[in-house]
């Protein structure tokens, strides 16, 4: 009887281990990308709208994605906590628009660090006459820790914020060495 | 033992079945910036370890678009762009193209001026020659809506 009982815990276990481990995916938070600094203390007297591309909505049946939404808000938060320019303004009425499209977001299936590798296209456009003030391809890396969490799906995200925030950082710094 | 062995059977079974869920995404972005229009010779990268088959479908693809497709030594200088693409392929009975996204690049400073990306898993599966219309096609239909 005893050993019956033993054998249902056992099994009850085993299956509770196979969901958890598993897990389902959850998006990229847009927090988590957000840089609070860069290496730059640069304040540009202009407004600002952003415009993202290249995201994807996260299937949770799949792996941690970005979204357009979440990055376009990421962005814009880093702006404003980093204060590089004057304001932060929706849709075309700003003095510049920032475009970024996410083209590689390099993901692993499986490991216990993960690396993320992402890449994306900066374009600063001066809205007055459409000249291009800066183009520039950003390439980011983030490895997570081994033990940053039990659940491979929840390392994983971490990953791609990591390497999301790492991106917004660069890009920011890039734009802040401009004379505009 | 046996009912322990059972239950993950199950668990296994459950885990199959649900990743085998349909899953469809299609998507591209062109860079303001960017003229796709005015694209007249391309190079298209040959993928590191890829056998050449997404390779010829691209070029193909863009051929019947018009553009003059060159070979991989040409001189990046001596094009208006570079293609690159990425193809990740999964086994479900028989292998298939999970993934596939393409990029075309600025030939001096690499950076993205057009990216189209699609996804499709087993249940709703696409050949090649499908992806890579779909994935070319859908890069110039966003450069047609965004004149």
């Amino acid at each position: 009887m005893i050993h019956q009982a033993f054998r249902r815990a056992a099994a009850l276990a085993a299956l509770a281990a196979v969901v958890m481990l598993a897990g389902c995916a959850s998006p990229a938070n847009r927090d988590a990308m957000t840089a609070t600094s860069i290496a730059s203390s640069k304040k540009l007297p202009y407004s600002l709208s952003v415009k993202t591309g290249g995201g994807n909505e996260t299937n949770p049946l799949w792996s941690a994605d970005i979204s357009n939404d979440d990055l376009r808000t990421a962005i814009e938060q880093s702006v404003t906590k980093t204060a590089l320019f004057k304001e932060v303004v929706k849709g075309k009425s700003g003095d510049y628009e920032l475009s970024v499209s996410i083209t590689r977001l390099n993901k692993p299936t499986f490991g216990a660090a993960f690396t993320v590798d992402m890449e994306a296209g900066w374009t600063l456009i001066k809205v007055s006459d459409k000249s291009v003030a800066m183009r520039q391809v950003i390439k980011s890396t983030y490895t997570g820790g081994a033990f940053d969490s039990l659940v491979g799906t929840t390392r994983l995200r971490m990953s791609v914020e990591g390497a999301a925030r790492n991106n917004i950082k660069q890009g920011l710094q890039a734009i802040s060495a401009l004379d505009l | 033992m046996k009912r322990v062995i059972r239950l993950l059977l199950a668990a296994a079974a459950v885990s199959l079945f649900t990743s085998g869920c349909a899953v469809n995404r299609a998507t591209a972005t062109v860079d303001p910036s960017a003229n796709l229009d005015k694209l007249r010779v391309v190079q298209v990268k040959q993928l590191e370890g890829e056998d050449g088959t997404i390779h010829k479908l691209i070029a193909g693809n863009l051929r019947k678009r018009g553009l003059q497709v060159t070979e991989d030594s040409k001189s990046a200088e001596q094009v208006d762009a570079v293609v690159t693409y990425v193809d990740k392929w999964m086994w479900d009975l028989s292998m298939y193209l999970l993934e596939l996204t393409v990029t075309v690049r600025d030939p001096k400073s690499d950076f993205p001026l057009a990216t189209g990306n699609s996804f499709h898993t087993s249940l709703t599966r696409l050949s090649p020659q499908e992806m890579v219309d779909e994935v070319v096609g859908n890069i110039f239909k966003e450069s047609a809506t965004q004149k």
